[in-house]
């Protein structure tokens, strides 16, 4: 690509976060979560939860590209597969560090694996979040084991295995993109009803497909731009035309609950809450839909970027929204402290970096795996 | 058997000893106040000319102990919904499904309790009365059988309609609590949150929750079709290729 970033000044900022982000950290452990965010029993769960959503939403990069190359076999997008599900490990282990800065009590995060309550929706996404982190490294390993040239029994098992632990990480992803939204079914009366819907799980699904597909198009844009990639540009364009028919399927499943449960008059109340639900809608749903319909922006890698970023913002407003617009009614507010961001921005900063630090030591991008192509053509 | 708290509002002259009765007990700091803060189990909270005392309702079906994922929230069979330090993990879950708001965290501290009546269960299992039943010198809490403090608030109402509004809260919300109270004034206009729904509120995550496991076979069992379908698929025409190049290798 012509726009060639040095790459040491993207590292020095992202550095210079993590840094800052992990003497945020340090304080929180030493000063308690009180001291050094806003979160209140009125607001139990704020910026991070938020956050969680955002993340494990961006890292369906992973299960969508594994599932359609691996299970619907369109072999044509295998060498995205190893840079999606490293995305989507990178994506895990941010929420998974996130949720242990958030707990009260993270001495105790061993837990769920032994006292089960099956009950809770917070109980099947732990194992979500466990199981599916296990089944990213077993998708991660050939890579690995390619790099220091293993080859014995056990890489042969997971050779074998390699379609069960797919389907295995479609379902658990399926059941973990839906369940951030389960969590909000037990509040009904606590939620603005622009966001509150029994049908939540499946929002939370569709939009994900979305969200996923777009972090594939712009880390791929991004990491063509840092490393000086071949860019396969027929593809990203493929996947934008997935987008615009998920964004359409989104977009009535969201009118239509909305007008099933008699809240579509919210919208149009030109209060604080309309106005953050049509930001979602617009910047998340309808902006990128019309963009991506038009032929030469899909042709074009600003296009597709910028449409795709579109994508992501809009995907991130919603997940927000969710966790913190809809409750701040009953005159309750909420605004993250200082903490909470450098937290989460020094989290992100440090996933940038070992995204970095893997493409550089292992073979994410020129993809070893040559057995899919040779079978389908392309 | 189940037992229950009856608070009659209308008798309450907010003298603060229930408060400062169930700090004693419970080895909490012991100011009264007029919210649940974190450093106490219950509060009495003047609105207008009335006093209104809030604390765990102790629902027969608990949103709580159903969102909790170590189960450090537990019903027991006499009523009380206790938490257990022990297990909890802090993620607060609890504080933010409760119907009513009562579960509290401890902010300032390093490793944080969740903060909720719990009945002052070990009296209940020694047979004895909570704390601030005992305290109260006015009849505004009382203390017995659930079916009892269900009759008693009825024949209360019934015999001064006047004084209060025909209506037990905690009678049906959230599908029944432990704690029942009665009332001149409406409860929306003392801060009671009515909108709580009348059924058991974790039915509402479980209609999901119980389906998981048949999604799993369903799923699972749909995506190995398609992978043996596409894969077989691609085997047959590799197959036909190499008949057909086979054939033309033979003309």
């Amino acid at each position: 690509m012509k726009l060639e970033m040095p790459s040491f000044t993207w590292k020095s900022i992202a550095i210079f976060f993590t840094i800052i982000g992990a003497i945020a950290s340090v304080l929180r452990f030493t000063m308690g979560l009180g001291a050094t965010t806003n979160l209140s029993s009125a607001f139990p769960w704020g910026l991070w939860i938020g956050f969680d959503f955002i993340c494990v939403g961006l890292a369906a990069a992973g299960f969508t590209i594994a599932a359609i190359t691996h299970i619907f076999k369109i072999h044509r997008f295998e060498p995205i597969v190893r840079p999606s599900i490293t995305v989507a490990f990178i994506g895990y282990a941010i929420v998974i560090i996130l949720l242990l800065v958030d707990l009260g009590l993270p001495q105790n995060c061993w837990h769920p694996l032994f006292m089960w309550n099956p009950h809770s929706v917070m109980f099947e996404i732990t194992w979500c979040i466990i199981l599916y982190s296990m089944v990213l490294i077993f998708e991660l390993s050939p890579m690995i084991f390619e790099k220091f040239d293993i080859n014995n029994t056990l890489t042969k098992v997971i050779k074998f295995c390699s379609v069960g632990i797919v389907i295995f990480g479609v379902i658990l992803s399926t059941l973990h993109q839906s369940s951030f939204g389960s969590l909000y079914l037990i509040v009904p009366e606590k939620m603005h009803p622009l966001w509150y819907s029994n049908i939540i799980p499946i929002l939370f699904f569709i939009s994900c497909l979305a969200a996923g597909l777009a972090m594939n198009i712009v880390s791929q844009i991004l990491s063509a731009r840092i490393y000086n990639k071949n860019l396969n540009i027929q593809l990203l364009e493929e996947f934008s035309s997935y987008i615009v028919a998920i964004l359409a399927v989104l977009f009535t499943v969201r009118i239509q609950d909305l007008m099933e449960r008699g809240a579509l008059g919210y919208i149009f109340k030109f209060d604080y809450y309309s106005f953050m639900f049509n930001l979602e809608i617009i910047l998340g749903i309808v902006l990128p839909f019309i963009l991506l319909l038009h032929r030469k922006i899909r042709k074009s890698i600003n296009g597709l970027f910028y449409s795709s970023l579109i994508v992501l913002l809009g995907f991130m407003a919603n997940r927000l929204n969710t966790a913190i617009t809809s409750f701040e009614m009953n005159s309750k507010s909420y605004v993250p402290s200082i903490g909470e961001f450098a937290i989460t921005i020094g989290l992100v900063s440090a996933g940038f970096l070992v995204f970095a630090y893997l493409s550089q030591r292992f073979n994410i991008f020129e993809n070893g795996e040559e057995h899919g192509r040779n079978t389908n053509g392309q | 058997m189940p037992k229950s708290l009856l608070i009659d509002i209308t008798k309450c002259v907010g003298c603060g000893e229930c408060s400062k009765a169930c700090a004693e007990t419970n080895n909490l700091s012991k100011e009264t106040s007029d919210t649940l803060d974190g450093t106490n189990y219950t509060a009495v909270k003047q609105v207008g000319d009335t006093f209104v005392r809030k604390l765990c309702m102790h629902c027969d079906m608990p949103t709580c102990v159903s969102v909790c994922l170590v189960g450090a929230m537990h019903k027991h069979d006499n009523g009380a919904v206790t938490y257990d330090y022990d297990k909890c993990i802090g993620c607060r879950y609890c504080i933010q499904a409760c119907p009513f708001d009562i579960p509290k965290y401890e902010w300032g501290k390093i490793s944080p309790a969740v903060m909720k009546c719990k009945f002052c269960v070990e009296k209940l299992e020694h047979g004895k009365p909570t704390a601030c039943s005992e305290a109260c010198q006015f009849g505004a809490t009382t203390f017995g059988e659930k079916e009892d403090m269900i009759k008693e608030a009825q024949k209360r109402i019934a015999e001064n309609p006047n004084d209060y509004i025909n209506y037990i809260y905690g009678l049906k919300e959230a599908g029944g609590t432990s704690v029942l109270y009665i009332s001149k004034t409406p409860f929306e206009q003392l801060g009671f949150p009515t909108n709580v729904s009348k059924d058991a509120i974790p039915n509402l995550s479980w209609a999901v929750l119980s389906k998981i496991p048949k999604f799993a076979v369903v799923a699972g069992v749909f995506l190995f079709g398609v992978h043996w379908i596409t894969a077989r698929r691609i085997e047959v025409q590799k197959f036909e290729k190499e008949e057909r190049e086979k054939k033309q290798r033979s003309k």
